[in-house]
């Protein structure tokens, strides 16, 4: 069973009274994502991040299509009882304080006096408010309701955490103990799903990656598996004139560095084949280092060519602006 | 029920902590206790004044109440704490249930205060208690109570100006409705659909000594309690299909 799973979700936005259709937000979402990940969901504004999420947690209803969190169907609240979410941008409760706050969540999560006492105090540790429990939320700078929202997601130590661009606004300390946050979330065996625009640190600490665009899921899988190989650079100790001879058509540039020959393949779809080559020659260790695309460059190659199968022309405004 | 309780009282807090009410408060009470200054200008009757004064506020601060509760929901989603709430196991019902006790609640505080000061000045001026503003008050309350439901209900699927104007409206409509009553059948269904506020507004009655019975105020707030209830279903049926975005 997946901690968070859809089939064929899809969300059209109607005008007023539902008279004409206005938007196809989210169109035949499939995705599946295992227990123990971090899931990074990626697009450009408007591709149906924030929507897909308020799907997953109920508040907004499917055209078409189901969905289910730990196989409880998304429809159903106890579906939401294990789940912790951090919406875009909130302002939450500013004429309560922020321990009151917790304590609001905690209550609506059913948790009992105690263990929310308890609680309010290792959450606002945890996202580094000891000190701002009886502060209003009024008070809060945008970094700091951010945090609030962090903690209010974390009151009930949920399997599967939901975070809507939750870098926004953080300062670079914010988003590095974010981060930091969120692979203890792993180590503890939860899964975070999570949208964002900072595609660094999706590609830093996401397993599994989805990319949309316009309401389309154009990639999805492993991250690891998902970014292709740009270059491959084998290091051996020896090579003889033969091998040489051999490698070249085979291979980008050969050189001799010290006592090393540095051999750069363009692609990995020949490494196994010079790797049979060099081992022909001698069985000797190859230190093999692959570099692959970054996640930033596949996420714009693929969207644009998912805009150009689709026949979409991306405005740029700015690139405009310049020439003009 | 728990889930409804403490909506209810995150309701009653934010309301308490507005300075506006306090402000209101204030000044309506203030009202009531200077009608005594423009006593010449009653003819005698300035007890009669104070009297429709106090019924008059009571009305005032109940419906700024009442609407508070159209504000308030549309706060919450503007501000994303609906969104968090309801993205907890909280029903969508108990969540607009909650909202709406939270504002009964702070409206019953608000006329029981009101109700005690004017009767307090009444006592001051008379020399007696009046204990028929008491029905007053309760009649006020359930037609405030009607009122905060009707607020609710377009609440649910309205932004918060047209909820706040359209409550605005049907409250005045609904004071209007003894007329439908000898119309056509249309009219007379229109009628019977609106809240009734004349069912449950006695003012003139009471203010003019005709005597109204218990069992015609129980009668009258047991109306208003189960228009109530009906309004509140339909918020909930309509809250449920609306979309939190």
């Amino acid at each position: 069973m997946n901690a968070l799973e859809t089939n064929g979700l899809s969300k059209e936005y109607t005008g007023n009274w539902g008279k004409r259709t206005k938007v196809s937000a989210l169109n035949g979402l499939t995705i599946q994502v295992e227990h123990g990940q971090i899931y990074g969901f990626l697009g450009p504004n408007g591709a149906g991040k924030s929507t897909t999420i308020k799907l997953l947690l109920g508040l907004i209803a499917p055209t078409a299509g189901t969905g289910s969190l730990f196989g409880i169907s998304i429809h159903d609240k106890r579906a939401r009882e294990r789940v912790g979410f951090l919406p875009e941008d909130p302002s939450f409760c500013a004429y309560l304080r922020a321990d009151e706050f917790l304590d609001l969540c905690g209550k609506v999560l059913h948790m009992d006096r105690e263990q929310r006492k308890k609680r309010i105090a290792e959450t606002l540790q945890m996202v580094g408010l000891p000190d701002k429990a009886t502060t209003r939320i009024s008070q809060f700078s945008r970094g700091m309701l951010q945090r609030i929202g962090l903690a209010q997601a974390l009151m009930n130590k949920p399997d599967l955490v939901v975070l809507d661009e939750p870098l926004n606004g953080l300062d670079p300390y914010g988003r590095k103990e974010l981060k930091a946050l969120l692979q203890v979330q792993k180590s503890q065996g939860k899964t975070v799903f999570f949208s964002s625009h900072i595609l660094s640190d999706v590609q830093e600490m996401c397993d599994q990656v989805g990319i949309l665009n316009r309401g389309q899921l154009v990639e999805c899988g492993k991250l690891k598996e998902m970014l292709p190989v740009r270059n491959v650079r084998l290091k051996v100790s020896t090579m003889d004139m033969d091998t040489v001879n051999r490698l070249e058509p085979l291979v980008a540039s050969m050189t001799r560095e010290h006592h090393h020959w540095i051999i750069q393949l363009e692609g990995a779809s020949r490494t196994d084949e010079v790797c049979a080559i060099l081992r022909g020659h001698a069985q000797q260790s190859i230190e093999i280092t692959r570099t692959t695309e970054t996640l930033e460059e596949f996420f714009f190659r693929r969207i644009e060519e998912n805009n150009l199968e689709r026949g979409i022309t991306r405005p740029e405004p700015i690139m405009a602006m310049a020439e003009a | 029920m728990n889930d409804m309780m403490t909506i209810c009282k995150t309701t009653y807090t934010r309301v308490i902590r507005t300075r506006s009410l306090y402000v209101l408060l204030a000044a309506v009470l203030m009202l009531v206790g200077v009608t005594h200054l423009y006593a010449d200008l009653t003819g005698g009757r300035q007890a009669q004044l104070m009297y429709d004064t106090g019924g008059g506020v009571l009305t005032l601060v109940g419906l700024f109440s009442a609407l508070m509760v159209t504000f308030d929901i549309a706060r919450d989603l503007r501000e994303k704490v609906a969104m968090t709430l309801l993205s907890k196991p909280l029903g969508r019902s108990q969540y607009l249930l909650g909202k709406f006790c939270g504002i009964v609640w702070i409206m019953t505080v608000n006329l029981f205060i009101l109700s005690a000061g004017v009767m307090l000045v009444l006592h001051l001026e008379e020399g007696t208690w009046r204990a028929d503003f008491i029905k007053l008050a309760i009649s006020t309350w359930g037609a405030m109570v009607m009122t905060t439901a009707l607020g609710v209900m377009f609440a649910s699927f309205l932004g918060e100006l047209s909820a706040a104007l359209l409550t605005l409206f049907v409250f005045v409509a609904g004071h209007a409705t003894a007329g439908l009553y000898y119309g056509t059948r249309a009219f007379k269904v229109l009628g019977g659909m609106l809240p009734g506020f004349c069912l449950v507004n006695f003012k003139t009655e009471l203010g003019n000594n005709l005597g109204i019975s218990w069992d015609l105020i129980a009668l009258a707030v047991a109306y208003a309690l189960v228009y109530s209830a009906v309004l509140l279903s339909m918020a909930t049926i309509f809250f449920n299909r609306r979309d939190i975005a």
